[in-house]
């Protein structure tokens, strides 16, 4: 938490401002389609028969994830059977509105007999909204299959045991990630605010940059942010003329200002809501006042016209301060969602190790000598730099 | 309440050392990286100038010894890598950055840091900080670049 000096800043009149967002805003995201094809699998144990079905009714799936500490069980609440039972697909609810399909392909062990053997599976997730909810756990529950090394599949009650490695690209296995971490920033403005967002195909980077802005206000209430450039117009009279004047700059000889812009109230646009966030102070402490000759000789008019005077952080960084902000609630997680929760730290250290690994294997069966040769930088002839200082 | 989105000014690129000892498992990169991916739930960003100098590297390899089928192997994980990573191209505005810093260098600082120059711009256009084990190199670009630009982030990853 950022300590903020009230003492040290040269408070601001009361005046409307206009914030420059940041240049790069960052990056959009696609929601991947939750009609998605269903993520095959390798059968990394054992083949076995397909067991007879009479007795799935009142049976369980459990995912197990070992290396990520992860078992879950929803009770299986469809079964449809395809080309004589060579594909078996197993329906069970998640959460409310997350649904898994297990589809078993089998053969029939040598070709002729009735005994059919399961050579692979798949699995996909189907949503049946698109709340911030059903996707967090959606694109958890890939991450964890593409992360989580084998995975367990069973239905206990007919005695259906399956270990199986799913491939997921490590790209997609980001993207997933990513709209998580976007969707938990979501959900949290939500349980906060009292609203409920839609999630569309593509979140804009604006939406992206909205959203973490509102989640920081309402998580951390001070923090720092880009401020590229704010612009205050501001009425030419004695009283903004005696303001400007009386501008005290942190260094003798310096035109650096600290400076102070509200309280005033914050409201954020996100996919289409105003989501209000309270009172919002910006404090710059090393502001910049772009052609201040001209802008004190404007004032002095006195003539009541308006002086956009533009004032820029040489960080480009201002401290946001928030007060009377929605706040989350204590209880705002119930077990399914705290189990979703509670396995970020090892997601994240799964996929770090994926790019660690690829990094590694870059010098991996090279000589001490080899690795010296590719890890030189190139360098230019003494010639190349005569050029003249 | 770590897990929720980050603000935008976090995004680094590795300079060459750091990618190299990256490479090389050093423990504090390593390390580093976890702390980087928790965070952004993506590798650091290269610049083109540094996905120069790693191809340079297995290029130069194969001119002083010749192919072999570990080099290759190497050399494909090497660009495999680098799909992975977001790579931020050397544009017009890396350029234009890059040719204001590099007339006013002296001429050691030209021969000694004339990539450095590039990647320092390259990050600057994208408006991405720098993970490098050398701040002294990047500072002394950094008094160089234009104002109308944001100061160069510089992270020392050591």
């Amino acid at each position: 938490m950022l300590n903020v000096n009230l003492s040290e800043i040269t408070y601001q009149p009361a005046l409307p401002i206009h914030i420059l967002t940041p240049l790069n805003v960052p990056t959009s995201l696609v929601v991947p389609d939750p009609l998605r094809l269903p993520v095959p699998a390798e059968l990394v144990s054992k083949p076995q028969s397909l067991p007879r079905l009479e007795r799935v009714r009142d049976s369980a799936l459990t995912i197990e994830v070992p290396a990520l500490n992860v078992q879950l069980s929803s009770a299986i609440s469809d079964i449809s059977t395809k080309n004589g039972y060579q594909e078996v697909v197993f329906e069970s609810v998640v959460d409310r509105n997350v649904h898994a399909y297990l589809t078993l392909h089998s053969e029939r062990s040598n070709g002729t007999g009735n005994d059919l053997q399961i050579k692979n599976a798949s699995l996909t997730f189907r949503v049946a909204n698109h709340k911030a909810r059903t996707h967090f756990i959606t694109d958890t529950l890939y991450a964890m299959l593409g992360l989580g090394g084998p995975v367990n599949l069973a239905i206990p009650n007919i005695n259906v045991n399956l270990t199986l490695n799913f491939a997921i690209a490590t790209q997609e296995i980001s993207n997933f990630l990513q709209l998580r971490q976007l969707e938990f920033g979501l959900l949290v403005i939500e349980k906060a605010c009292g609203l409920e967002f839609d999630i569309p195909p593509h979140i804009s980077g604006e939406e992206i940059n909205s959203t973490t802005f509102a989640y920081h206000a309402i998580v951390e209430n001070q923090f720092e942010w880009r401020v590229n450039e704010i612009t205050q117009p501001t009425p030419a009279t004695e009283e903004m003329l005696f303001w400007f004047d009386s501008l005290k700059p942190i260094d003798q000889n310096s035109s650096v200002y600290k400076l102070m812009f509200g309280p005033s109230p914050a409201t954020r646009l996100i996919l289409g809501k105003h989501v209000s966030l309270g009172q919002e102070t910006i404090l710059l402490d090393d502001a910049v006042i772009e052609n201040s000759e001209t802008v004190r000789r404007e004032l002095a008019k006195k003539d009541g016209h308006i002086v956009p005077i533009k004032i820029r952080p040489r960080s480009r960084k201002g401290r946001y301060v928030f007060a009377n902000t929605p706040r989350l609630p204590d209880d705002a997680w119930d077990e399914t969602m705290g189990t979703f929760i509670a396995v970020d730290e090892l997601l994240n250290k799964a996929l770090a190790n994926r790019y660690h690994e690829l990094a590694f294997s870059t010098v991996a069966e090279l000589t001490h000598n080899e690795i010296e040769t590719v890890t030189t930088r190139p360098e230019l002839s003494e010639e190349a730099h005569l050029l003249r200082d | 309440m770590a897990i929720g989105p980050r603000p935008p000014d976090i995004f680094l690129a590795l300079d060459n050392d750091v990618l190299n000892n990256w490479r090389t498992n050093n423990t504090t990169i390593v390390s580093a990286i976890d702390n980087y991916v928790a965070i952004t739930k993506a590798p650091p960003a290269l610049t083109s100038i540094t996905v120069f100098e790693l191809m340079h590297g297995f290029e130069n390899a194969i001119v002083q010894t010749g192919m072999n089928a570990r080099l290759q192997r190497d050399f494909d994980h090497a660009r495999e890598l680098t799909r992975e990573c977001t790579i931020l191209p050397f544009n017009q505005e890396a350029a234009e950055i890059a040719a204001y810093i590099f007339p006013r260098l002296t001429r050691k600082e030209k021969k000694d840091h004339w990539a450095d120059t590039l990647i320092a711009a390259t990050v600057i256009a994208h408006e991405y900080g720098i993970a490098t084990l050398n701040r002294s190199d990047f500072e002394m670009l950094a008094t160089h670049v234009p104002t109308q630009y944001p100061p160069l982030r510089i992270e020392v990853w050591k």
